[in-house]
């Protein structure tokens, strides 16, 4: 029994440094899966995207868009242009932003630790004049109304053939 | 042959082993010229759009540095490249490449998402460890005798890195439920958000409940398995390089998600052999990269899981 012991013994010692390794490498996965804004680069953490989709009577999801006034109508924008050269995939990441035309700001405190972090926006009024002017410059260049854009929200659901698009949510940007 | 050894590190570096040779230090050194970004447009933008993360570097600035910075670190990478590529310094052009990279990175990411290519990003400090620049240079490096710890550090890295995108996976798409699905969400949002409709994205919306179940338990079990193939044997780690080719594979053709910078990531292990036969593979490889298209990212993974399957016959 002893002899066994000590082999145990042995074996964790062997291994130790990679133990040790994987806990530490744990440190940033626990903290982002507590909160994207808490994710830490560079790190060893892939993409988790672990929602779940309910297909019993309809398939549903949610989309944004971006609309505004081109030839006297409400058109949709192309995202991907709109925001080009940025990639298009920061879209989400933007919105969450309000498209740098609002102050934003989340606050992360720690229960019974004196100090708190912010997650936040760089928002002045000098920055946002040029916000604006970007944006107007990109409408205009596509050839819409570059005194606003819409920011929509809709959910859709797929029945068949048939898809529904029900807008949740929307929001005008005026420049 | 499994090696029969009760030391997880000397067993990963056995089994990961990899001799990595001047043809591949050419590859790389092309891939990182053709792959360098430049970011100067961050520069022009308003910093009402800098939102960094709470632990990221830029979280310590106020706004994007300028248009020059960027100019700047995208004409160093190119420099460092065309260095590596000659075999000049190498060692310092690659960790200079990866610290450019990274600071690169740490902005571009700067709009409050940070996406997952810290796989690639490591990879100029792997190579920094090994012999790549010893032979076959303007201006060599010494040999250093940590090549096999590093690839073998590596592996365990890939594998760790997968295992973090199972495992949040696994507690919420293991739900032996046929009403509800993982994949068709993933799939959706890209989908009809983000155009990602092409290849064979339009067969996922005739798949059968069934088939979408089986898709979530696989890509779980993949991601979640990297470290047992890769403490198991030699063969079955290369069986796992196979797995991921595929499963890169399967990802262009029904999501249309390429990931291309993981090619070089499981290159270490799949294209050294190949390298040393057909040396103009080392200028065409980097080359397809050029073509920023789903199609041919598709291609390169199937080429790939074709090169894995070799492997895995090769070691039996």
């Amino acid at each position: 029994m002893a002899v066994a012991k000590r082999s145990k013994q042995s074996k964790m010692k062997k291994n130790g440094l990679p133990i040790f390794v994987f806990f530490v490498l744990l440190i940033p996965f626990l903290l982002k899966h507590k909160s994207s804004s808490f994710e830490i680069y560079p790190s060893i953490v892939m993409p988790v995207g672990a929602s779940l989709m309910d297909l019993r009577d309809s398939i549903s999801y949610i989309t944004d868009e971006l609309y505004g006034e081109k030839e006297g109508k409400v058109q949709r924008i192309d995202v991907g242009l709109f925001l080009a050269p940025i990639p298009r995939w920061y879209f989400p990441a933007i919105i969450k932003s309000s498209f740098g035309l609002e102050p934003v700001e989340k606050v992360y405190s720690v229960q019974g630790f004196p100090f708190s972090m912010r997650n936040y926006n760089r928002f002045s009024e000098e920055e946002l004049t040029k916000a604006k002017k970007m944006y107007r410059s990109r409408l205009k260049a596509m050839g819409f109304n570059d005194s606003y854009f819409l920011y929509r929200r809709y959910a859709v659901k797929i029945e068949g053939d048939s898809i529904k698009a029900k807008k949740i949510y929307e929001n005008a940007y005026c420049l | 042959m499994p090696i029969a050894s009760d030391n997880i590190g000397k067993r990963v570096v056995a089994n990961a082993a990899v001799s990595l040779s001047s043809p591949f230090r050419v590859f790389f050194g092309l891939l990182l010229i053709v792959m360098a970004k430049d970011y100067s447009f961050l520069g022009e933008l308003p910093s009402t759009l800098f939102r960094p993360h709470l632990f990221i570097l830029s979280n310590l600035l106020d706004a994007w540095p300028s248009a020059a910075f960027f100019k700047g670190s995208f004409y160093l990478k190119i420099l460092l490249g065309l260095f590596v590529v000659l075999g000049v310094h190498t060692r310092f052009a690659l960790l200079g490449v990866g610290v450019v990279g990274i600071l690169q990175n740490t902005f571009i990411y700067s709009f409050g998402k940070i996406d997952h290519s810290i796989l690639f990003d490591l990879l100029p400090f792997v190579l920094f460890f090994s012999n790549l620049g010893s032979q076959h240079a303007v201006l060599p490096d010494k040999k250093w005798h940590f090549e096999k710890e590093a690839v073998g550090a590596f592996a365990f890295i890939v594998v760790y890195g997968f295992f973090t995108a199972g495992i949040g996976k696994a507690l919420v798409w293991l739900d032996f439920d046929l009403h509800t699905s993982g994949f068709l969400s993933w799939f959706l949002s890209g989908y009809y958000s983000l155009g990602r409709d092409e290849l064979l994205a339009e067969w996922v919306l005739k798949f059968p409940p069934l088939i979408l179940e089986i898709m979530d338990y696989a890509a779980v079990f993949f991601e979640l398995s990297g470290v047992f193939f890769l403490f198991w044997s030699r063969k079955m780690w290369f069986f796992y390089l196979t797995l991921i080719c595929v499963f890169h594979l399967m990802n262009a053709l029904f999501l249309n998600i390429g990931f291309a910078v993981h090619i070089p990531v499981v290159g270490i292990w799949l294209f050294m052999p190949y390298f040393e036969k057909f040396k103009w593979l080392v200028i065409t490889i980097p080359l397809f990269f050029l073509l920023d298209n789903i199609l041919f990212v598709a291609l390169s993974w199937l080429l790939m899981s074709i090169l894995g399957a070799i492997s895995v016959k090769n070691e039996c």
